[in-house]
């Protein structure tokens, strides 16, 4: 069973950036949660604070139900070097294991990292170069990644950017299995049709969080306009395109 | 049910670190130095022998001309395959030879060549006698203080270039080896 | 190794082993060879993975500095290895320090810091070569495999050893860490660790193969070996085992060929000729190979 996550008073900010302003929230366990907004109004922050991956302020706590679980997490991008011979399959035995890549030959690492990427259709890219991918390729990749240890939260950043409908099937079906186990999910998107069908709580967030609710209260069409819009609340704001 | 607080990233810390592992490798290096030094003293000297570093101030000037001297009576020797006379050396304008100012101070030594490549002093007034072996490629600067070494008596001619004089003949002349620092390594080292 | 040396001499007479294999310095040096090569090959790897060449550049200049430390407090010439491990291992942290914790780009600051190495190692060297013995610069700047003595190997195994155990526990991690520290970090490696865990094995290798290839140019053999493997692997495994082969190959053939061909040229040189000529062989046949 997934994890709620309890946020209090979540503040960020670098040097004279303030990214977000005090989010106070709670994400119940084994939901899965969407975070909605503008380009640049603190969605990859916040779920990057909530992975303690930066110097945030406040108090952001994981509520487990019975022992503390995996966490997974596919970032917005990573970048790979084209020239790099890092195939498709050595990723994700990075991401498996300590046994080196030159010195690996534990078939059954091999077998359970095809297990996993055949979970989102990419067991016949397995020997590609990563840098050779599409950037919806890499997408499916690095999902596969977040799901080796079976983690019960999973944090998920623009997923299905640049991914063909095929990822996007993929990626829907495999979303709603792990609802269905119980998991708790975390989500930035920016397609709000996908959302809709995710059937999953919203969190409209532009600096502080706006609104929470299910998707039919929240992206009414009257209110649709906040998610592409940068309304920020403070005087001695600078708009910021960091996204 | 278990509450697991998400840490903020700090990145105090890195610096602490990277301060005590400098100051540990230090710590380390310190002590272990003097395992790995190169002593001057552990070579022995023999009785004919004495470092320049133990020699007084006042000898340690007309070396340091005499090691200069070698360096341009060697190459007036390669150039003119012949030993430079005396007078050839003071129309150079070459130390401790010229009879200038510096040579008066130092004691007006008179310089014979005495064998080929062999250059020895007698000071006017009582002093200590140099003897400068241009023989070899490396300087090798002998002394007498005590004006007890017999001196070699002065070439009769120049064409008389079949005298080669050895080390075992200043030794037993009584002479005194000045053995400089480079000395040391360029014996331990087989170059 | 005495065993090592007196069989190589009975092959050389035999007939089936050249002359060069008689000579005990050679044997010291192809030995240092088989021990360093494979780990420049491997770490080379992930130099180029981190993008960290101009970082190992500025590491083996450092080495110039560092030897004319040791010598000026009064190590041998031949083996300032104290002076030379502590200033090179200073130097290198506090370059990565510095990188991480300003917003100078990361050329220009090795830029600087490299300058300020070569300068610094340049003038302590040029004084401390002329008080002590001036053919020592040659070593220092060029490798000299002459001058390899038993325990010098002894260091360098001990040190090989060390990294390559090391290496197998956290290569994985320290890949991954450089392509996505997001990541890793959330599967709770310590990527800082990571980080300055491969700088210092980084310049423990460079270190241990001063002596061969010279301070000018082994940053150049972390970099080439790894450089050519790139354009003939199609995985990572095999680009990290051909790295080491040809760092080895190079190595081994740069030491020896000067002796076989009589020509007195210093071994960092031939080594890096050799280690560029494949490289450029590799870079060829992939242009026509495109055709």
């Amino acid at each position: 069973m997934g994890p709620a996550i309890v946020l209090d008073d979540v503040s960020l900010r670098y040097e004279n950036n303030i990214i977000l302003e005090k989010v106070s929230a709670t994400l119940d366990a084994g939901q899965c949660h969407v975070v909605m907004g503008p380009n640049g109004g603190g969605k990859t922050s916040l779920l990057r604070s909530i992975l303690g991956l930066t110097p945030f302020k406040g108090d952001i706590q994981f509520q487990w139900q019975q022992s503390k679980g995996k966490i997974g997490y596919v970032p917005q991008k990573a970048t790979f070097e084209p020239s790099l011979p890092l195939t498709v399959l050595d990723f994700i035995l990075l991401n498996q294991s300590r046994s080196p890549l030159f010195f690996n030959f534990n078939k059954k690492h091999k077998v359970k990292a095809l297990q996993q990427l055949a979970r989102l259709g990419m067991e016949d890219r397995a020997m590609f170069r990563m840098g050779q991918l599409s950037g919806g390729e890499q997408q499916r990749v690095l999902f596969a990644q977040a799901l080796l240890d079976d983690p019960d939260l999973l944090i998920l950043d623009e997923p299905t950017n640049g991914m063909d409908e095929q990822g996007v099937r993929y990626f829907e079906a495999l979303i709603n299995d792990l609802v269905k186990e119980g998991k708790t999910i975390l989500i930035v998107h920016h397609d709000i049709s996908a959302v809709r069908r995710l059937q999953a709580t919203v969190h409209v967030v532009n600096g502080m969080l706006l609104e929470s609710g299910q998707a039919e209260e929240v992206l009414k069409p009257s209110k649709i306009e906040r998610l592409f819009n940068h309304y920020r609340h403070h005087s001695s704001q600078q708009k910021s395109e960091i996204s | 049910m278990i509450t697991q607080s998400v840490i903020s990233e700090n990145r105090g810390h890195e610096g602490y670190w990277i301060a005590f592992l400098c100051a540990l490798i230090l710590i380390v290096g310190s002590l272990l130095l003097p395992f790995n030094s190169v002593h001057d003293g552990h070579h022995t000297l023999a009785k004919h022998q004495v470092f320049i570093s133990d020699l007084a101030p006042p000898p340690l000037a007309m070396i340091a001309d005499l090691r200069l001297a070698h360096e341009e009576i060697r190459y007036l020797y390669e150039t003119n395959q012949a030993w430079p006379e005396i007078a050839q050396l003071e129309e150079g304008w070459l130390a401790p030879f010229v009879k200038d100012k510096s040579w008066d101070h130092q004691g007006k030594h008179q310089w014979l060549l005495v064998a080929p490549g062999v250059y020895q002093s007698e000071p006017v007034t009582d002093g200590t006698r140099y003897l400068l072996n241009s023989q070899g490629q490396a300087v090798d600067i002998w002394f007498d203080q005590a004006q007890q070494a017999s001196l070699l008596p002065a070439l009769a001619s120049t064409e008389d270039n079949a005298t080669v004089l050895s080390t075992e003949q200043f030794i037993d002349a009584g002479w005194i080896q000045v053995i400089f620092s480079d000395d040391v390594e360029e014996t331990a080292h087989h170059h | 190794m005495d065993t090592l040396r007196l069989l190589a001499s009975q092959g050389a007479e035999a007939g089936w082993l050249s002359e060069s294999f008689s000579y005990a310095f050679m044997i010291n040096a192809l030995v240092a060879a088989l021990l360093v090569g494979p780990l420049l090959g491997g770490l080379g790897t992930l130099v180029i993975a981190k993008r960290l060449a101009f970082f190992s550049e500025a590491v083996g200049h450092a080495a110039l500095t560092g030897i004319a430390i040791g010598v000026l407090l009064g190590e041998p010439p031949e083996n300032p290895i104290i002076g030379l491990f502590c200033f090179c291992m200073i130097f290198a942290l506090l370059l990565h320090f510095v990188r991480n914790r300003t917003a100078v780009p990361y050329d220009t600051l090795v830029g600087v810091f490299l300058a300020v190495a070569l300068a610094g190692g340049a003038a302590l060297l040029m004084y401390v070569a002329r008080k002590i013995n001036i053919h020592m610069l040659e070593n220092v700047l060029f490798g000299s495999i002459l001058t390899i003595t038993d325990f010098d190997l002894l260091v360098l195994g001990l040190s090989c050893l060390l990294i390559i155990v090391g290496l197998m526990f956290t290569f994985n991690r320290i890949l991954l860490a450089s392509i996505s520290p997001d990541i890793a970090k959330v599967r709770g490696y310590n990527t800082h660790f990571y980080d300055y865990l491969f700088v210092m094995m980084i310049t423990l290798v460079t270190i241990a193969a001063v002596k061969i290839v010279g301070a000018v140019l082994v940053g150049a053999l972390l970099l080439i070996p790894g450089a050519t493997a790139r354009l003939m692997t199609k995985s990572m495994g095999s680009f990290v085992l051909l790295s080491s082969f040809l760092a080895t190959l190079s190595c081994i053939i740069g030491t020896l060929l000067p002796m076989e061909l009589k020509w007195s040229i210093p071994s960092g040189a031939s080594i890096i000729l050799v280690s560029a000529s494949f490289f450029l062989i590799a870079t060829v046949t992939r242009i026509v190979g495109r055709k």
